[in-house]
């Protein structure tokens, strides 16, 4: 339970007081997807398949766009999956390296699904701004639960 | 892999559910307005929250911009007043130099008023534009109007708050100008105005500045345009100058009248 008010919290922060630093919700750091990541990292042997669905739902219902959030979340969720099932991450850069893979391309996804609806420019450097920020965020949340555990 | 199969199974659901405008199907609309009218507190909140946010965002965007354009126009400032005791060792040495030689130049200091422009042509044109200084401020008719270093044009009707002067873009603007050391008389127009008679063995060519000449006055010598193009038009005497007007009307949010008629 305290996952999912803790996402809505971030849904709405990121859906008011972020779009107003960032032109688009495109270009945003998607901190619940962050938030989101660490979780299914935590919790090893689950597949996260509800909380991805219900964290896609909030951003979608705060954004209007319903559906959008929501497959670009999922695809998230199966391609961490698919990857776990290969990789291991040992230390602290392998999972920023793994979150940033990842992250990258579901900004692409979702991108790409706005592009074929509407016309919106790519301001490439806003949106990489939103990644080192992301990135950022990734690593703090790590240090901070990593002290907490240790 | 029951779970990639349904996690699959969602992406495709969400990207059907983005392409078919969910909230605007008509069996769904009511359902979706009642839902909307549920969490309208919150949607309320959300949109006083991004717009507070945005607003403190501008306004700090605002002060930084305010902020180094004051550090610009202080060192400006600064040159300003270099240059203005620069300009007033040169005026003593003329003094002194006149009394020597026995001549008495003619070294004066003009009044001057700011104003503000207040409207704009309509026609877009440009041919004059409102200040906000009238009857009340000491404007009259014949007066100079300046912005930066051009001429914006001459005030041809005051009111009693406001005026209206006729800019360098009009076709009844005409004024003596001096280029490339000869006067000629300027003609307003608008994108270009032009310079009359110009002998055809005038050098004049594209480029040069022209400037404001006041027969009888030691007037502040303006910046009225620079020579777009010299053409020769059949068996004619004169040259055809086009002159490109320095001023910018519609960036002259600010200008200076100098309180004398020409």
């Amino acid at each position: 339970m305290r996952f999912y008010l803790f996402a809505f919290l971030l849904a709405y922060f990121q859906s008011s007081a972020l779009l107003a630093f960032f032109k688009s919700f495109l270009f945003a750091p998607n901190f619940l997807l962050v938030y989101l990541f660490l979780n299914l990292v935590e919790e090893d042997k689950e597949y996260g398949l509800k909380k991805a669905l219900i964290s896609g739902l909030f951003l979608d219902i705060l954004q209007d766009s319903v559906g959008l959030n929501l497959s670009g979340y999922m695809l998230f969720t199966v391609a961490m999956n698919l990857m776990r099932l290969r990789f291991e991450f040992p230390s602290r850069t392998s999972v920023i390296f793994a979150y940033a893979l990842l992250s990258i391309v579901e900004k692409l996804w979702v991108l790409t699904l706005f592009r074929v609806k509407y016309l919106t420019e790519l301001d490439l450097p806003l949106a990489i701004f939103g990644l080192i920020l992301e990135l950022g965020f990734l690593s703090l949340m790590l240090r901070w639960r990593l002290r907490k555990h240790s | 892999m029951k779970k990639h199969g349904f996690a699959l199974f969602v992406l495709f659901f969400g990207i059907f559910l983005y392409f078919i405008n969910l909230s605007t199907l008509p069996y769904l609309n009511s359902l979706y307005s009642y839902v909307r009218y549920l969490v309208q507190p919150l949607f309320e909140l959300k949109g006083i929250l991004l717009e507070s946010t945005t607003r403190a965002v501008n306004t700090y965007l605002f002060l930084t911009g305010v902020s180094a354009e004051n550090q610009r126009l202080k060192r400006e400032l600064e040159e300003c007043a270099l240059y203005k005791v620069q300009l007033n060792t040169c005026e003593s040495s003329l003094i002194d130099l006149g009394k020597m030689i026995e001549l008495t130049p003619d070294v004066k200091h003009y009044s001057v008023m700011y104003a503000h422009v207040i409207a704009y042509d309509p026609s877009g044109n440009d041919n004059f534009v409102l200040i906000n200084r009238g009857q009340g401020a000491g404007a009259e008719e014949g007066m100079v109007v300046f912005h930066g270093y051009s001429l914006l044009g001459i005030v041809d009707r005051v009111y009693g708050g406001s005026s209206r002067v006729r800019t360098v873009y009009s076709e009844d603007f005409s004024i003596s100008v001096a280029a490339g050391g000869k006067a000629y008389i300027y003609k307003g127009g608008y994108p270009y105005g032009s310079l009359l008679h110009v002998n055809l063995e005038d050098d004049l060519k594209g480029g040069d500045p022209i400037f404001l000449r006041v027969p009888g006055k030691n007037f502040p010598s303006l910046l009225i345009g620079t020579v777009h193009s010299v053409s020769q038009e059949g068996k004619s005497f004169f040259k055809r100058v086009q002159v490109k007007p320095a001023v910018d009307v519609r960036r002259a949010s600010l200008c200076v009248v100098i309180k004398e008629k020409l």
